[in-house]
């Protein structure tokens, strides 16, 4: 799929906290970066002006970041919320075991995913192997480096 | 003897995060750590196995048995010396080092006179007082409990690698650095990926409260610290106190940054073959040299069992480096599974693993004193090119990244096995099978313009 048509997926809650980042970073943020910049100009000479490299930097940063949410915003897909499920969608939290570990995530489009918060990508390894897998089932993941054998004890 | 000192160049954004405290209270700490350098070049020496610890004329065989009569003489905290008579006795660091220790408890007062935070304060007291007193477990806990501080200091007797005789008593060591919040965060959620996805084991010392971590863009190091530039540590380094009141992984971005310029680069460069070094910037292998350093400090922190110094003796540190490095790349599995990092970040991370394992091999030219590391990393060394998993042509190496990540799952086994409850004779035989330094020789040609410190 050429880059430009693809759609980013996400849930309705997931579409509300990015809609509510982009409001934040286009009413709050980038009025107080100006100012902090403004400010940083009246220190005078822009040469060796650290606090002004600073602001200029993070108002880089920012209008990167806003620039990414408006592409975000324009091609998101929602998906709806998961009733219980015999298999694998996104959407769905998993319980499975590996290694002799249990494990417990739930599976959500790339910009929503968030590993430390157990929210782990449709497109990452595991993501693309467990879609469409039933309970009890054993996935086994493979890279060109790594192989991991998954059983999923259950869909939540 | 050289001085251990080492200074860090920052930025002046970061040390412009300071608060106007913390700023008055810096400059002390850095004159207080740079001191602890007195003290480590008189217990330093590379000449003899057991440094300046133990009298340079005493047998393993006599020191054993006077501590059969004095157990004071295997204290970690005590230097063995011989009395008017000849034998053997052991006198307090606290003592022995009184001097210097006055100086810098006197440093550390000054310091904690001038802070507003009331744990960091604290911990300066207690640190201050410990140092002059030998007694270090109330500073341990109040360094524990330190909170909302963005300077990072310690002082004291922690690592054990200048006792090459019994692996037992701590050499002198101090850093003072500015704590990088976000690289901090980040460290704490690739740790909090390893805890979910290790497994159970009854040996496991266990600290009660999940391992802290802490990543700092360090000022200044002196001691051993200084003088190995450790990339990583791990705080309080004493089993009794970690297990009752937690443990603390220390990150040195300054360290990191400059081992990768000095040397992780330039041998990357001189050992890889043009073609394959093409596929992999110095960006992605600056990152790939991040994670490894980090991905070992957790894993060492995670595999710590009860017993394993005394059972490994003189080699568990061999044994708990090469088990950090290949449990440390064998748990980033996770880390690609779940999309936190890609193939080819693993990849640079394996690269860089070999190419650490270089930089002990030249740093051994001049100075043993990370020699338990360069073992370590000799015994993986040699396992991958027996094993089929490097391939070496004059001096040039391929890796086969699929079947070097096998065969190091297969090693992380072996080894934790060994620090869970492997015995000494056979932790022996397999260190006699692998542990070779004579491989690294076929890359000298190479490797020759890369200087050690």
């Amino acid at each position: 799929m050429p880059f430009m048509d693809k759609k980013f997926i996400l849930t309705r809650q997931g579409l509300v906290s990015l809609k509510s980042e982009y409001d934040e970073l286009t009413k709050v943020k980038r009025t107080q970066i100006t100012k902090r910049i403004q400010t940083a100009r009246e220190f005078g000479d822009l040469s060796e002006n650290s606090e002004y490299d600073a602001a200029k930097e993070e108002q880089s940063l920012l209008e990167t970041r806003i620039t990414q949410l408006e592409d975000v915003l324009k091609r998101a897909e929602i998906i709806e919320p998961v009733k219980k499920a015999d298999f694998v969608v996104i959407g769905s939290t998993i319980v499975v075991e590996i290694e002799g570990e249990k494990d417990e995530f739930t599976i959500v489009g790339t910009i929503e995913a968030d590993p430390s918060k157990k929210k782990i990508s449709n497109e990452s390894p595991v993501g693309t192997a467990m879609l469409g897998a039933k309970v009890g089932e054993v996935v086994e993941v493979v890279t060109p480096i790594i192989r991991a054998k998954y059983k999923i004890l259950e869909i939540k | 003897m050289k001085s251990s000192v080492r200074t860090f160049k920052l930025e002046e954004k970061i040390v412009k995060g300071l608060t106007a405290t913390e700023k008055k209270i810096l400059p002390i700490l850095v004159q207080a750590v740079k001191q602890v350098d007195k003290i480590f070049l008189v217990q330093e020496n590379d000449l003899y196995k057991g440094a300046n610890l133990y009298p340079h004329d005493a047998t393993r065989e006599e020191i054993e048995q006077a501590a059969e009569d004095n157990s004071r003489i295997f204290s970690p905290f005590t230097i063995v010396k011989r009395d008017n008579t000849g034998k053997l006795i052991a006198i307090d660091y606290h003592k022995e080092y009184s001097k210097v220790l006055a100086s810098v408890s006197s440093l550390l007062q000054t310091a904690s006179k001038h802070s507003d935070n009331k744990s960091f304060k604290r911990y300066l007291e207690t640190l201050s007082m410990g140092l002059a007193e030998g007694k270090y477990q109330e500073s341990d806990r109040a360094w524990l409990a330190i909170k909302d501080s963005n300077i990072e200091v310690i002082i004291g007797p922690h690592e054990r690698y200048i006792d090459k005789l019994f692996f037992i008593k701590r050499a002198y060591q101090a850093s003072v650095g500015i704590i990088d919040r976000e690289k901090t965060q980040r460290a704490k959620f690739i740790r909090d990926i390893f805890y979910t996805t290790t497994g159970y084991r009854p040996q496991r010392i266990t600290p009660p409260s999940i391992v802290d971590v802490q990543v700092q863009n360090c000022i200044v190091m002196s001691g051993f610290l200084g003088r190995a530039i450790f990339s990583r540590q791990h705080l309080p380094s004493d089993t009794e106190t970690t297990e009752r009141y937690g443990s603390r992984i220390l990150g040195y971005l300054s360290a990191i940054d400059f081992k990768f310029e000095r040397f992780i680069n330039p041998i990357f460069n001189a050992i890889f073959e043009k073609n394959f070094r093409a596929s992999y910037s110095k960006k992605l292998l600056e990152e790939g040299n991040y994670y490894y350093v980090l991905l070992t400090a957790i894993a060492q922190q995670l595999h710590r069992y009860r017993n394993s110094r005394s059972r490994l003796k003189e080699l568990f540190p061999i044994l708990d480096e090469a088990n950090s490095v290949v449990s440390g790349i064998t748990h980033a599995k996770h880390l690609v599974l779940k999309g936190v990092i890609d193939q080819k970040t693993l990849e640079a991370i394996m690269i860089a693993q070999i190419c650490w394992a270089f930089s002990e091999w030249i740093l051994y030219r001049t100075s043993n004193l990370r020699e338990d590391y360069l073992k370590g990393d000799a015994l993986i060394f040699n396992f991958l090119i027996r094993e089929g998993a490097l391939q070496e042509k004059s001096g040039i190496s391929w890796p086969n990244f699929a079947k070097m990540f096998f065969e190091m799952e297969n090693l992380a086994v072996i080894f934790t096995r060994f620090l869970e409850e492997g015995e000494y004779l056979e932790a022996q035989e397999f260190l006699s099978k692998y542990l070779s330094l004579e491989p690294f020789k076929d890359f000298d040609q190479h490797l020759i313009k890369i200087k050690p410190l």
